[in-house]
């Protein structure tokens, strides 16, 4: 088994790959959906309507790499006015410093050299410990349903098809462009353009992935940016998250003197008769 | 998948009606969170996770009070009890951890690498070396039992030292587990969970050191020694529990507000610390106890350590199914 962590920043990488998703350009359609669930031979998800939505997706999980968000906005006008419909493909963010990854304690989760995270299936052993650890919620283990396996899964940014030369699945058949994929560097000057152009037509678009949104707090940048058109909220994405593995000093050094102050007080009260 | 194709293909044909998440609305959307639907998810952890949290408290807490009795007291009892809890406790760890995994037949797979920023890597190994310890520990001591005289003393002494890092680790790194993720209740008071935790496997070996040594008809001076013991963990539990909630403010609900709230005020906080410190500290201060009420103290205090993991797990599922929560931690 060969692990190639790379700690080389994403924005300086010159192999780095992976997503931009301008959502200004979203139709809805989850052909993205389909062909990741295609291309990796996921299962349908349990078949079950939002009844107030067209998201019957709902989460990234387990069997869903893709997922279509689906807000709708009350413009102006108030009721019986133009609603705004805020369309997105979520998908895993390939983090410059990944929380799923430092929290795996089998090695499982790996940087690859195409600088993406991906999680290596004949070693995760289900311990469920990245599943809290994405500050996304991206990950999910994979421990219901008939194609239960007890494993944790998320998009690989089609790790397999990179390797042939391909652009991952999702990408391909995004009908309008939405998803493109592409070197990191290239991604992000095409994002700055693409923003300040949405900005001139009066958009309020604003790019997600970086240290003013979307990232930093220790995740630094994102592998898969976003270009969203309002409140990262409203499309059920953090605004300010942070990776929780820089608190882990500071939370053993705190447990430590704790446990060393009662070590001493109950030393005292023993001693003391 | 195959099994899919006995799915109704549209669950009106069934004669559901779409009754799912209709409390959510599109309002949800316009208050600037998306139809209420969570952002992070939860770890699986239930019982198993629960259960191990327990014992994992009272193996290193066990190994680290015999320690501490050996070095400090003198009271052979103390040391004999402490030592076979240690091993008693950490026997039933390792099953109950390696039941909860997806894959258990790849818990090896958690010794293959190192990784000092993870506390689930971190914990791993340092169960594995309290294993070690408090085995050498608990054979020695049964071997002396048997033998009626001390065997290999200073090996013992060893022992009870090198394994004080690996206990120490084993009795407080669940709650910084729990704190090195994104759920808001465990994420935001990240730097008193360990310690709460820390404490609690305190509270919670003297608690049971008490009842070994209370039934098996022990000295009086060691139950005044434990009741001393205890008035300090209990007194550092409660308050670092406390200073953890007003830490969590809002996000701290899950956990303090009903349904979980009307468990976790009288049984967690009430009887499994209140109550005990009231008794322990009328003990310290010379008051008589009968031995029924230092088994009931005990028993309560365990209660209380069980009922605090427990409650800590099931208010974290509900605190990451909170996207208000977690909107507000990111928020900055």
């Amino acid at each position: 088994m060969t692990e190639t962590i790379t700690l080389t920043p994403h924005s300086s990488s010159p192999t780095a790959k992976g997503f931009l998703t301008d959502t200004s350009l979203c139709i809805g359609c989850k052909a993205c959906e389909v062909a990741c669930k295609q291309w990796n031979q996921l299962p349908l998800d349990d078949l079950d309507w939002f009844g107030t939505s067209y998201d019957n997706t709902r989460k990234l999980g387990a069997t869903t790499w893709r997922h279509v968000t689906f807000a709708e906005v009350p413009g102006a006008g108030g009721a019986g006015g133009q609603t705004n419909w805020l369309m997105m493909s979520d998908v895993c963010k390939h983090c410059q410093h990944a929380g799923c990854l430092e929290a795996c304690p089998t090695g499982a989760i790996i940087r690859t050299e195409f600088n993406t995270v991906v999680i290596q299936q004949d070693v995760c052993n289900g311990c469920g410990y990245c599943v809290p650890a994405c500050p996304y919620g991206v990950v999910d283990l994979n421990v219901e349903g008939s194609a239960a396996d007890g494993k944790a899964h998320k998009c690989t940014l089609c790790y397999d098809r990179l390797s042939d030369g391909l652009e991952p699945a999702c990408a391909k058949a995004c009908p309008t462009d939405s998803i493109i994929f592409g070197d990191v560097i290239e991604l992000q000057e095409r994002a700055e353009r693409r923003v300040d152009d949405l900005r001139d037509k009066g958009l309020p678009a604003y790019l997600y992935g970086n240290e003013e949104a979307g990232a930093g707090g220790g995740i630094g940048n994102l592998g898969a940016q976003f270009i969203l058109l309002d409140d990262s909220a409203r499309y059920n994405l953090p605004a300010h998250p942070s990776l929780p593995q820089d608190r882990t000093f500071g939370a053993v050094a705190a447990m430590a003197a704790t446990a060393l102050a009662l070590t001493a007080a109950t030393a005292w009260a023993f001693k003391k008769s | 998948m195959s099994d899919r194709a006995t799915t109704p293909a549209h669950p009106a044909e069934n004669g559901e009606l779409i009754t799912h998440n209709s409390q959510r609305t599109t309002s949800d959307a316009v208050q600037g969170s998306y139809y209420g639907l969570p952002v992070v998810k939860a770890p699986h952890w239930r019982w198993l996770v629960i259960t191990y949290f327990f014992f994992g408290a009272l193996a290193g807490g066990g190994f680290v009070v015999g320690t501490i009795a050996e070095f400090f007291s003198h009271d052979r009892a103390l040391v004999r009890a402490a030592r076979y809890l240690s091993l008693a406790a950490i026997l039933p760890s390792p099953p109950l951890l390696i039941l909860d995994l997806g894959r258990p037949e790849r818990f090896l797979n958690m010794l293959r690498i190192v990784k000092l920023r993870s506390p689930m890597s971190l914990g791993s190994w340092a169960l594995t070396g309290l294993s070690l310890f408090s085995g050498i520990a608990a054979g020695l001591q049964i071997l002396s039992d048997l033998r009626g005289r001390p065997t290999m003393p200073l090996l013992s002494r060893i022992a009870a030292i090198l394994g004080m890092p690996f206990a120490i680790f084993v009795c407080g790194y669940t709650g910084v587990l729990l704190a090195i993720t994104n759920v808001p209740l465990w994420a935001r008071s990240t730097y008193l969970l360990g310690p709460t935790f820390v404490a609690s496997a305190f509270s919670s070996t003297v608690a049971a050191l008490s009842l070994i040594l209370g039934i098996t008809g022990g000295e009086e001076k060691t139950g005044l020694r434990l009741a001393r013991a205890g008035t300090v963990a209990v007194t550092a539990e409660l308050t670092l529990l406390m200073l953890g909630l007003a830490r969590l403010g809002k996000l701290g609900r899950p956990l303090t507000a009903p349904p979980l709230g009307l468990i976790f005020w009288p049984w967690t906080v009430g009887l499994g610390m209140v109550t005990p410190l009231i008794v322990l500290s009328g003990a310290v201060r010379g008051k008589q106890w009968s031995l029924r009420t230092r088994i009931l103290t005990s028993l309560l205090a365990l209660s209380g350590s069980y009922s605090l993991r427990m409650l800590m797990i099931f208010a974290g599922r509900k605190s990451a199914e909170r996207p208000e929560d977690y909107f507000e931690m990111t928020d900055r």
